[in-house]
């Protein structure tokens, strides 16, 4: 485990702790282990990315982050709670009321308009479908996204298809937010200006984000980089500011 | 709160629905033709067992008939001879008893072509045996020599495209035959020209002299059961003497046991059924898959199991709602229409078989529902984050 000594990172309230995380795919013989003793910190009002080759383990630490999939050793806090101790429709409204999701392909509901697909957290947590969707319109407002509330996700670019799924991310207010490799369908403006979106929601509010990601031109919205290879976080950077902290395999 | 968050989900699901109209429509059509194949086939199958005890049914007055004990069917008569008229009379219970003719005849046609015909002759002084419905004439005017009455879809086959109209004659087994009258009877199993003539008349038209009763028709008393008298005739007489609702199952039992109908009709209807559930499981398993990564992410963003279950659920029931309901209209429609031709004349749909389709529909439509269930349940959140 990586602890900061330094008092701003004192102050700040741990959001995600991951403690000692295995996962293990297949059975038997065929078994793989993805994920070797993941220990990771992830605070209140800081972007942290999860950055590394492709099969290192991103996706399936963010899962099991996110409730989505369960290891096969160690514990995860979420805000205190561990979720691995929660019973499944606990979790499953845990989820739903603290974790917001964006993803690179949008997953986007091609037969509801953009109001109606950021409205979907609200209509999950019980609010009536108008009311909801009234909420998902102010929230698109929000995001300059106003006017196309109406339309369907095949009438939007994939920048405002983004917008829509940060919409839908955001509408029921969540502490956390996960986000699957955001700019990855984006061009380069669109995506400097999401990632823009999110470090502003993350700094304003008391919230932590989570990006998953390849695309080294948006590493400067990172609040902490964390390098992910072989299943094992190889370093912890922190870009913005001279507190960076490194740390080399060896000390896993 | 549960019933909101549901009829929201809900929404969504007839959203997402309505979105694949060529899927959507491809399910309804799906359980829509099973529904009118289940009814159609059906809605014939009965129409033709029913014409197995047409007869019967245009005879309400009679309530027991008395035949020779070897008679199985309406068309497989051993004649009875006429002494046996005087002794069902003399049976305690029996109001009144008359004697009834049934065999086939040979009819030309306006077009000078020979068709088979059933002449039926019924009781000189009562005419009880004679359908009780005159389109045109009456019963007085089959008193008259010659005179016979002619069922009105049979009247269309002789004299074709021509407007029903007394005073046409006919050769009948090569007599002379006096239209007098036409009446509304019930579509025959085995003839769909049938005429109507007095007892005396219809054994000049055969040539066969005396002994050739087919039946004799019985009215009991009121106070007694008709059952009761049908013992009692049977006791007393050594014949055969079975209810109007025995002998009408007896006929149409005759059919199924001894006719390929209900295997041909039976197979129409199992591929009816077959092909449905194998459309629309298919068709609905497709839609699911395709839905499959939009479940993955209403699951990951915290929507519970039981509402996507709920969901899927409102999607099925909506597909095969609309599907039975076209189904239904149409075998309705064809029984409408068809029924205007006398080809067809008898054949209706009885709302048992529209239930028993909708009972069929309804499996289809949850056999569906359960395969595509299970990928809903048991697909994995976690794939929303894969490309």
């Amino acid at each position: 485990m990586v602890s900061l000594n330094n008092s701003i990172q004192q102050e700040k309230k741990v959001a995600v702790a991951c403690r000692g995380i295995i996962r293990d795919f297949g059975a038997g013989q065929a078994v793989t282990r993805v994920l070797h003793g993941i220990d990771l910190e992830v605070f209140v009002g800081e972007i942290t990315f999860l950055v590394g080759p492709s099969g290192c383990g991103k996706t399936t630490l963010i899962s099991i982050i996110a409730g989505l999939l369960n290891p096969t050793s160690g514990s995860i806090h979420l805000f205190g709670e561990e979720i691995g101790a929660m019973r499944s429709s606990r979790l499953v409204d845990f989820r739903s009321k603290n974790i917001g999701f964006i993803f690179q392909q949008f997953n986007l509901l091609p037969s509801l308009t953009a109001a109606e697909n950021a409205a979907v957290p609200l209509i999950g947590q019980g609010v009536s479908f108008r009311k909801a969707v009234a909420e998902a319109v102010a929230t698109l407002e929000q995001l300059e996204m106003g006017k196309h509330a109406k339309k369907y996700p095949n009438q939007l670019s994939g920048g405002q298809q983004q917008r829509v799924a940060v919409a839908r991310s955001l509408v029921h207010h969540p502490r956390l937010i996960i986000c699957d490799e955001p700019t990855a369908s984006l061009d380069a403006t669109t995506g400097q200006a999401v990632m823009e979106m999110l470090k502003k929601l993350a700094s304003s509010i008391d919230r932590a984000i989570i990006v998953v990601t390849h695309d080294n031109r948006i590493f400067s919205f990172a609040d902490r980089i964390a390098h992910i290879a072989d299943g094992k976080i190889r370093e912890i950077e922190r870009p913005s500011n001279s507190d960076s902290l490194r740390i080399t395999p060896t000390e896993f | 709160m549960c019933l909101q968050v549901q009829a929201a989900m809900n929404r969504i699901a007839l959203k997402m629905l309505f979105h694949d109209l060529a899927k959507y429509f491809g399910l309804v059509i799906g359980v829509a033709f099973s529904t009118l194949l289940i009814n159609q086939q059906m809605g014939i199958f009965l129409g033709l067992l029913s014409r197995g005890g047409a007869l019967i049914d245009d005879v309400p007055e009679a309530n027991v008939w008395v035949m020779d004990p070897g008679v199985k069917n309406l068309d497989t008569i051993f004649p009875l001879r006429d002494i046996e008229l005087g002794r069902v009379r003399g049976v305690p219970g029996v109001k009144w008893a008359v004697p009834y003719f049934k065999s086939v005849a040979t009819v030309r046609t306006a077009t000078g072509e020979l068709e088979s015909a059933l002449l039926v002759g019924a009781d000189d002084n009562s005419l009880i045996g004679i359908p009780l419905e005159f389109v045109l004439g009456s019963p007085e005017d089959l008193r008259r020599p010659d005179a016979v009455a002619v069922g009105k879809d049979g009247y269309g086959k002789v004299w074709l495209g021509e407007e029903i109209a007394l005073g046409k004659t006919v050769e009948l087994n090569d007599r002379r035959a006096y239209v007098a009258a036409i009446v509304k009877d019930s579509p025959k199993f085995t003839s769909s020209i049938t005429f109507y003539t007095r007892y005396s008349q219809a054994l000049a038209y055969t040539n066969n002299g005396r002994n050739q009763m087919s039946f004799v028709l019985v009215g009991s008393e009121p106070e007694k059961k008709p059952e009761e008298v049908a013992r009692a005739i049977e006791a007393q007489t050594g014949l055969m003497a079975l209810t109007s609702d025995a002998f009408r199952a007896k006929a149409v039992q005759y059919i199924i046991d001894n006719t390929g109908i209900p295997v041909s009709f039976g197979t129409v209807i199992a591929l009816g059924v077959i092909v449905g559930v194998c459309v629309v499981g298919l068709m609905f398993n497709l839609f699911v898959l395709e839905n499959l990564r939009h479940f993955a992410v209403l699951k990951a963003i915290g929507i519970k199991n039981s509402r996507l279950v709920g969901m899927v659920f409102v999607q099925a029931c909506v597909v095969g709602f609309v599907g039975y309901g076209v189904g239904l209209g149409a075998a309705a429609a064809f029984f409408e229409f068809a029924g205007r031709d006398p080809n067809f004349a008898g054949f209706f749909l009885p709302w048992k078989i529209g239930l028993a389709s909708g009972t069929v529909a309804a499996s289809i439509i949850a056999i569906a529902a359960m395969v595509a269930l299970r990928r809903v349940l048991f697909v994995e959140p976690a794939i929303v984050f894969r490309g």
